[in-house]
């Protein structure tokens, strides 16, 4: 009967849908890699750096898995059940972190906590000695990278916390049990979905650090695949690594249980109102304040300060107040552009694979872009935008990609596809198959059922990836910095020149700028969940 | 609205005011080339846009020629190589002699020459067919802490010396500046005994390398190494800074030399690429950076030494001592950046100490 149903969408139409977000998004990509591959085919062999390279990415990875998602968690769990000083101004500054692109952490961290900065000095003129901890290690990568990429588990755990899975966690305190055995055996159980979904796109933003991990002496795969590239003229050797990688990448997202289910419509019961929260008084609420307010202050009030300090101290010296404002609007165009066209291919593939559930694996594959290096991503996408240049001047059509807007939105769509697949897809999950039924009956065609009934469904949604695109475009490097048309600077390439030149501080207006607007991003974030 | 991209300089026609602020704005970009309403040069560049800014300025005031720039640390000439005939890049502008013979190699250059360009630059700073062109220099020195280290002068080959164990700092062995230096290493010492100095370099190291060669002066004077290597104009740079001087009183500058040979020397350079379409313009960028006002403003406000006879060198870094520039041709030098960014890795260089 189903199946009858779902016969009523032309599948014709779907596949041509689904074909036209998929080979832009993920074929063409994916032509663009192998075609580097096969430039300079050879074995696969790892010299000792790259092995070590490969030991001690997978060890920052398990380091930040475990750290990101402890906190994540654990912060989720505290503001959703217990009610303790500060826990509204928490619930939602818990999200700020996420505004922190990674590079700008590790910067901020090292002047922040290194000899000369507030953080020591103040503990030498107190009269302290000794050896500080040193964040240019494994260690520290393992908590600068931790803290700013946390809210990715956090964000999912609180949904589940405080609507999805609240019933079950209810009816467990209804039959006595409470505390950590509570955490344990209940929340951490139906929360189990959501934080490996968060862990797993925290760790591919740990895999396609580069930024971070070289100012922190990191020697991460990242790093090894760009110099293969750029030092040794080897973009095949790159290509082979960050092909690899790409794979146990997508093995890693099918561990996202979300990707693993069929991806018609199941429908998910709805959470009734919010759930009563559970006092707590003296030391308990002191420990889960301090809890909560740590990752808070350590992931962006302070750093954020710091920053402030810096744009204060160097005021005057740098500030270029036209171009300032100028690489704002690029931003936020660029932001917007990019979020709009993910969202709606997203939306597009999202509705393709409803009907059609053979096409589950597109939403895995939609995270090619996701899941590669941004470097190579770039080197995947080049010889997309020659091929593409070259076919159109056969019709006698002359467009230039390479070097233009297009090509820079086209390659941060290309990222960012997988985020927007997921999150609509998601959206359109929680809608039940049958009603597409019933709107057939009602004699309801294809293209009104999707505006109608599929798109509304699919908005907050699309909301909400579209506001994480957001704030990744804004924070987004390196395809940005290697793509970008003449004369377009964002917010974060003018940061990341005036870093290159070892002058972070100098660009600390254009940082606080970032943290503001995918801040506010995030706060909005915070709302649509 | 197509110019918007290109050309921040240029006026909006008033019909197009509002329209930039639309995203389809951005995304109809760059459908078709922008229209020459004046002499422009179009630059993709590895240095930053703050070291050259004044430059820039400077030869737009002067001739009328509107610089366009595209900055990124690296990957720029694999980008006008990708680009290919449509390339709007007319120059690429490098920080080492190696990227700008790796842009050689990848078959994007053609010579730039003029007899002013070769009266002007020596021919130890440009290549023989006029492939690149050096327009500044730079010398790879060491770092010494002013109250620990006693030596008043090194060789580059002592920094391998077992005396130095657990007190030597350092960027990354795969940055180019390093991999120069290493590159200059194996022309000197042969493959073998370069690899045997390096794996002692490793060995001196007191942490991984990690920063840049303002990190290694900060480094040296919070106490944590008493020798690093950087480049001489990051010096200046520091001194110049009031919240950075700090890191630069902390320091004096040793100009090493090879035991057979003298400091490594290492150029910001320019190539001009094969689908320019400035070209006349670009010869002009060319012959008016290695002319004596912009190689004065290389010494004076980026601390650089000038490549041209008669511009003096900035005094603060005359005080670090007469260079003697290495006697290793640049090109040997960047032929060897792969063995050299290899050895790096086979070494095990950027692990740090063992």
């Amino acid at each position: 009967m189903q199946r009858l149903m779902r016969g009523a969408f032309s599948h014709k139409a779907l596949l041509l849908i689904a074909a036209f977000v998929l080979i832009p998004g993920v074929l063409a990509p994916g032509v663009g890699l192998l075609s580097l591959i096969a430039q300079a085919f050879g074995g696969f062999s790892l010299t000792p750096t790259q092995s070590f390279a490969a030991r001690e990415t997978g060890l920052l990875m398990l380091g930040v898995a475990v750290f990101a998602g402890s906190l994540g968690v654990g912060t989720a769990w505290l503001v959703s059940l217990y009610a303790f000083p500060l826990r509204r101004v928490l619930e939602v500054g818990l999200l700020l972190p996420l505004a922190f692109p990674t590079y700008l952490a590790a910067y901020v961290a090292v002047d922040l906590f290194g000899y000369f900065g507030p953080v020591q000095s103040l503990w030498r003129a107190l009269g302290g000695t000794g050896r500080f901890f040193e964040f240019r290690s494994l260690t520290g990568a393992v908590l600068v990278l931790g803290l700013v990429l946390f809210p990715y588990v956090y964000v999912p755990c609180r949904l589940v916390f405080g609507r999805t899975g609240r019933s079950m966690i209810d009816a467990a305190r209804l039959l006595g049990t409470s505390g950590v055995r509570l955490f344990i055996r209940i929340g951490l159980p139906v929360a189990r979905p959501a934080l490996i979904g968060g862990v797993v796109l925290a760790l591919l933003e740990t895999l396609n650090d580069i930024g971070a991990s070289e100012h922190l002496g990191i020697s991460s795969l990242s790093v090894v695949i760009r110099d293969l590239w750029l030092n040794r003229g080897d973009p095949g050797g790159a290509a082979r690594i960050a092909g690899v990688l790409a794979v146990i990448t997508m093995l890693l997202l099918l561990l996202d249980p979300e990707n693993r289910r069929a991806s018609g419509g199941r429908g998910q019961a709805k959470a009734g109102a919010r759930a009563a929260l559970i006092p707590l008084s003296g030391l308990k609420a002191g420990l889960a304040l301090a809890l909560c307010a740590l990752p808070v202050l350590l992931g962006f009030l302070l750093p954020a300060l710091f920053l402030l300090s810096r744009a204060v101290l160097y005021a005057g010296q740098q500030a270029d107040w036209p171009a300032l404002a100028h690489a704002t609007l690029t931003s936020l165009l660029l932001a917007s552009g990019v979020s709009v066209m993910v969202m709606l291919a997203g939306a597009l593939l999202a509705m393709a694979m409803r009907g059609l559930p053979g096409l589950g694996a597109a939403r895995v594959l939609a995270n090619l872009g996701y899941a590669l290096p941004g470097t190579v991503l770039v080197l995947a996408i080049l010889p997309v935008l020659r091929w593409s240049e070259h076919g159109l001047g056969a019709f006698g059509v002359v467009i230039l990609f390479s070097g233009s807007a297009i090509g820079l939105v086209y390659a941060l769509g290309v990222r960012f596809f997988g985020i927007g697949t997921a999150q609509a897809a998601l959206a359109l999950g929680r809608l039940p198959a049958n009603v597409d039924a019933i709107a057939r009956l009602h004699g309801m065609g294809d293209i009104r059922l999707a505006l109608k009934v599929h798109w509304p469904v699919m908005r907050p949604g699309l909301l909400l990836g579209g506001a994480l695109v957001f704030i990744d475009t804004i924070k987004e490097l390196p395809a940005t910095l290697l793509l970008r048309p003449l004369n377009f600077e964002t917010l974060a390439t003018r940061a990341y020149a005036e870093a290159g030149a070892g002058l972070f501080e100098h660009a600390a207006v254009e940082s606080l700028l970032i943290l503001l607007i995918s801040g506010m991003a995030s706060v909005l974030l915070s709302r649509k969940t | 609205m197509t110019v918007f991209l290109r050309d921040v300089r240029v006026r909006y026609p008033a019909p197009f005011k509002g329209a930039r602020l639309l995203p389809a704005g951005v995304l109809a970009m760059g459908m078709m080339a922008s229209p020459a309403l004046a002499a422009e040069l179009n630059l993709y560049t590895h240095r930053e846009p703050g070291l050259i800014k004044p430059l820039l300025e400077r030869f737009t005031a002067e001739t009328g020629i509107a610089v366009n720039v595209v900055f990124a640390g690296a990957g720029l000439a694999e980008r006008i190589q990708s680009e290919g005939a449509n390339s709007p890049a007319d120059m690429l502008l490098s920080v080492d002699v190696a990227t700008l013979t790796q842009a050689v190699r990848l078959g994007i250059a053609q010579p730039l020459t003029s007899p002013k360009l070769e009266a002007a630059v020596p021919p130890q700073f440009r290549a023989k067919d006029g492939a690149w062109l050096g327009v500044s220099a730079r010398a790879r020195v060491i770092y010494a802490a002013k109250d620990r280290v006693k030596d008043e002068s090194l060789t580059y080959e002592d920094l391998a010396n077992p005396r130095f164990r657990g007190k030597i700092c350092t960027r990354s062995g795969q940055h180019s500046y390093n991999i120069g230096l290493i590159g200059a290493a194996i022309a000197h010492l042969g493959e073998e005994k370069a690899a045997d100095w390096l794996k002692g370099l490793r060995a001196n190291l007191a942490k991984k390398p990690s920063g840049g060669d303002r990190d290694v002066a900060k480094d040296i004077a919070a106490g944590l190494c008493d020798l690093g290597l950087g480049n001489t104009y990051y010096v200046g740079l520091m001194n110049n800074d009031a919240n950075q001087k700090l890191w630069a009183d902390a320091i004096r500058v040793i100009m090493p030399r090879f035991r057979d040979g003298g400091t490594h020397v290492n150029i910001s350079g320019l190539i001009l690429t094969k689908s320019a379409k400035n070209k006349a313009e670009a010869l002009r960028f060319a012959e008016w950076l290695v002319g004596p006002e912009a190689q004065r403003i290389y010494a004076a406000q980026n601390f650089e030494y000038p490549l041209v006879a008669g511009v003096p060198v900035e005094p603060f870094i005359a005080s670090f001592g007469a260079l003697v520039p290495d006697n290793v041709p640049l090109e040997t030098i960047a032929g060897y950046g792969k063995k050299a960014s290899e050895l790096v890795d086979k070494v095990g260089f950027d692990l740090g100490p063992l």
